[in-house]
């Protein structure tokens, strides 16, 4: 008897132009850059090449600059470490209720459409100077948008699936846990994903109102005092972590949502 | 007289929506011995769906009784464990979890039912040997073929025993020469298990082909209108479908559910 | 019936946030939290109208920006993907970028666009956009991409050219994910104003946050984060309603 089609072609993007092109992309733009720079002679206070950037952030950096961010990647982490857990919990104990599912949705997608930062000024006035309110900036920034797309993810499921459940007299945990659960992970991780940027924005702007700690406070010194490079330097830092952790997630993202190529 | 295996008692069930109330099934009662192959056939809307659905608890009656080996299925609390695993449920469109291998999907209903040990295991074995699958066991569904996500819903049907099978149209989304195929394997696996099975279809021929007696459905209210016992020698075979008998079958059934449409246009 | 259904549907929010509110002003009694704290939901609806005059120039001023800045940045955004997803070496070469470039809260931009701009809304509108483009950018790419096959088959079997397949075939295609984009890039956009302007300038509802914060007047700056939130929400229906018109039409 034959089998017709057997697997199908698992098209992985493992294509080497996938790293490649991007790194080619950047040694071209960098020299580019330098070489023009250079030749128009564009003052420094406006945009430095990037060799001075690179010099002059990495001494900033073996100074002061890598306790702020570490601080920010501090900050951010664990903000969404408590966000993620937090916003898939309320997520899982609204889902079970249809009633409270239809009326929560949109004071959720409220807190998603109002910038949460605009609470941060109010936040100080409430709980003083502690470094670590910043966490929970970040955590206000990013719960919301995160228990939206899980809650989502948890309500939007196909009837055929749950018949399948009901059919072996499946018990509502055994439900959950093997049937809306794994089926709720795409959306999840898109949410987490959105997340991230949430929460960087949140720890950046935190650092402008607050001062004191963390790379965006040293943007504004370092914009009192002129010294470009470093906010150059300091801006590309900020990029490192939200991207580093975007990268992260999607790497888990890539481990869990085996089914989805 | 031996208690019949499954039995109908005026099942009606009625499916109330915002717009309108819709009569899926009136008064249908039928008994299915053990050991038997029963098939449901008729046109869409005649409630076949609904039937099986019934039975397998996966919706309550709104009215009747339905009996598995003599026990009535409670009304309102959801169906005992030991009642629900008499049976297996094999639906029409290929339901697989997409995070699941194909071997993890198979063994869910012994995890469901908190089946262990190595008979289990062996009998996961078996099936998925039995189908063909057995290269393909850690593969997910997107990665195989429509008529083999289709024969592992078969076995993740049978992985823990059951002693009923219901069948809802399992073949209808695959093209004839594969279906074909695993009729006659359901044919073996019916013939060496001694399974009871309920199967639906629209296929006539397929019904023919199957089962030693066809329940013709119909609708505007779902009910039963006909019996038809198919009394044609086993085991059956591929090339019995150009005999005489069989085509008079086919004639026969045909006309029945011709009548029920004609019907529905007048 | 789909007209109660839709009634509920409005209804139902409605009724939830009045309870909310309740809820507030009960908190409040309950446990005599001090109004300078955290005042309740009726004073700040009447600050909010009486004090209506002082605050319009700054809500007009955060209005402009953001739907200036959201109404540049989507068109630039779909474009910009259109022209890299059909080429694939750019596709490759740009796509960890477009992730910096969401990614990278834009506050840290303004100090330097301050430098080379000055002080004015077009800065401000300027830093919208570059905060916003990135994520229609990133979701239009997206839908856009996911419609391939589809586009090979059709491009080999009509001989339609790229513009033919585009229009004809991909972007209709792919609108929910351009539309989840353009959702996006509504709850960035006014994200961005808001962070623009707590840094630069005491202009837009963002600078008055912060100045009735640093003089204890909590009631006005609640009224402000009011006014964002409706900005916010009025800019997410009117996405929401486009969608649902526009999806219908081209399916």
């Amino acid at each position: 008897m034959t089998n017709k089609k057997p697997v199908k072609n698992k098209n992985k993007k493992r294509d080497p132009i996938n790293w490649i092109a991007p790194i080619v992309m950047l040694v071209i733009i960098v020299v580019v850059l330098e070489v023009l720079v250079r030749v128009s002679g564009i003052n420094r206070i406006v945009l430095p090449t990037p060799s001075a950037i690179f010099a002059f952030t990495s001494d900033a950096f073996l100074a002061d600059l890598w306790f702020h961010f570490l601080y920010n990647f501090k900050v951010i982490f664990v903000g969404m470490l408590i966000a993620v857990t937090l916003g898939m919990l309320l997520a899982a104990i609204c889902s079970q209720f249809n009633i409270v599912v239809k009326a929560i949705t949109p004071v959720v997608i409220l807190l998603v459409v109002t910038p949460m930062i605009t609470l941060i000024p109010l936040m100080q006035l409430w709980l003083g100077s502690n470094p670590n309110i910043r966490i929970l900036v970040v955590m206000i920034s990013c719960t919301p948008i995160i228990m939206l797309n899980t809650l989502t993810g948890f309500t939007n499921i196909e009837t055929s699936k749950l018949e399948l459940a009901r059919s072996m007299g499946a018990s509502k945990l055994q439900i959950f846990a093997k049937v809306i659960f794994p089926n709720a992970m795409p959306q999840v991780f898109t949410g987490i994903k959105l997340g991230c940027i949430f929460s960087t924005i949140g720890s950046v702007t935190a650092d402008f109102v607050y001062g004191m700690q963390g790379l965006g406070f040293k943007i504004q010194q370092y914009t009192k005092y002129v010294m470009t490079e470093q906010i150059y330097g300091s801006i590309i830092l900020i990029a490192i972590i939200g991207f580093l952790l975007y990268k992260i997630v999607a790497m888990i993202e890539k481990k869990v949502v085996i089914w989805k190529i | 007289m031996q208690e019949p295996k499954i039995k109908f008692n005026n099942v009606t069930k009625i499916f109330k929506t915002n717009r309108q109330t819709i009569t899926a099934v009136k008064d249908v009662s039928f008994n299915i011995d053990e050991g038997d192959f029963v098939s449901l056939i008729g046109p869409s809307g005649c409630g076949k769906s609904t039937v099986i659905r019934l039975l397998d608890d996966i919706i309550k009656p709104t009215q009747g009784d339905i009996y598995i080996d003599g026990e009535a299925i409670p009304k309102r609390k959801k169906i005992s464990p030991e009642q629900i695993k008499k049976m297996g449920f094999i639906f029409q469109q290929p339901n697989l979890l997409p995070w699941m291998t194909v071997r993890q999907n198979v063994s869910l209903p012994l995890k469901v039912f908190g089946l262990k040990g190595k008979k289990w295991d062996d009998n996961v074995d078996r099936l998925i040997e039995m189908v063909g699958m057995t290269e393909y066991e850690n593969a997910y569904p997107t990665e195989i073929s429509g008529g083999m996500v289709q024969r592992v819903g078969v076995i993740r049907a049978m992985v823990h025993d059951p002693e009923i099978l219901l069948m809802d149209e399992p073949f209808g989304a695959l093209d004839e020469m594969t279906r074909e195929q695993l009729n006659i394997e359901l044919l073996d696996i019916w013939r060496k298990t001694k399974k009871t099975i309920i199967f639906i279809t629209h296929n006539v021929e397929e019904a023919i082909l199957l089962s030693s007696k066809s329940y013709v459905m119909g609708t505007n209210p779902g009910r039963i209108v006909a019996e038809v016992d198919i009394d044609l020698p086993r085991p059956r075979t591929l090339d019995m479908i150009i005999t005489k008998k069989f085509i008079e079958y086919e004639e026969e059934l045909t006309n029945l559910i011709g009548e029920i449409d004609l019907s529905k246009i007048k | 019936m789909k007209r109660r259904e839709k009634l509920i549907g409005i209804i139902a929010p409605i009724v939830m946030f009045l309870l909310l509110f309740a809820l507030w002003e009960v908190v409040l009694k309950v446990f005599d939290i001090p109004r300078w704290i955290l005042p309740g939901p009726i004073a700040i609806f009447q600050s909010m109208i009486v004090n209506f005059m002082d605050f319009w120039p700054h809500i007009w001023m955060s209005i402009v920006t953001i739907f200036s800045g959201f109404a540049i940045a989507v068109p630039i955004g779909i474009v910009l993907a259109a022209l890299i997803t059909n080429y694939k070496l750019l596709n490759a070469a740009l796509d960890p970028y477009i992730i910096f470039l969401v990614v990278t809260p834009l506050v840290t931009l303004v100090p330097l666009l301050m430098y080379f701009l000055g002080f004015g809304i077009n800065v401000r509108i300027i830093a919208v956009i570059i905060q916003s483009f990135a994520i229609v950018n990133m979701n239009a790419a997206t839908g856009f991409n996911n419609v391939e096959r589809i586009r090979l088959e059709l491009m080999s079997s009509v001989r339609a050219n790229r513009l033919q397949a585009f229009s004809r075939v991909i972007f209709p295609s792919s609108l929910p994910d351009v539309f989840t984009g353009i959702k996006l890039c509504g709850i960035f956009a006014t994200t961005a104003c808001v962070s623009v302007e707590y840094v630069g300038g005491n202009e837009g509802l963002g600078s008055q946050i912060i100045r009735y914060t640093q003089f204890i007047n909590t009631e006005k700056a609640f009224a402000c984060i009011f006014f964002v939130a409706i900005i916010g929400i009025t800019l997410y229906s009117l996405i929401s309603f486009a969608e649902k018109k526009i999806i219908k039409w081209s399916i």
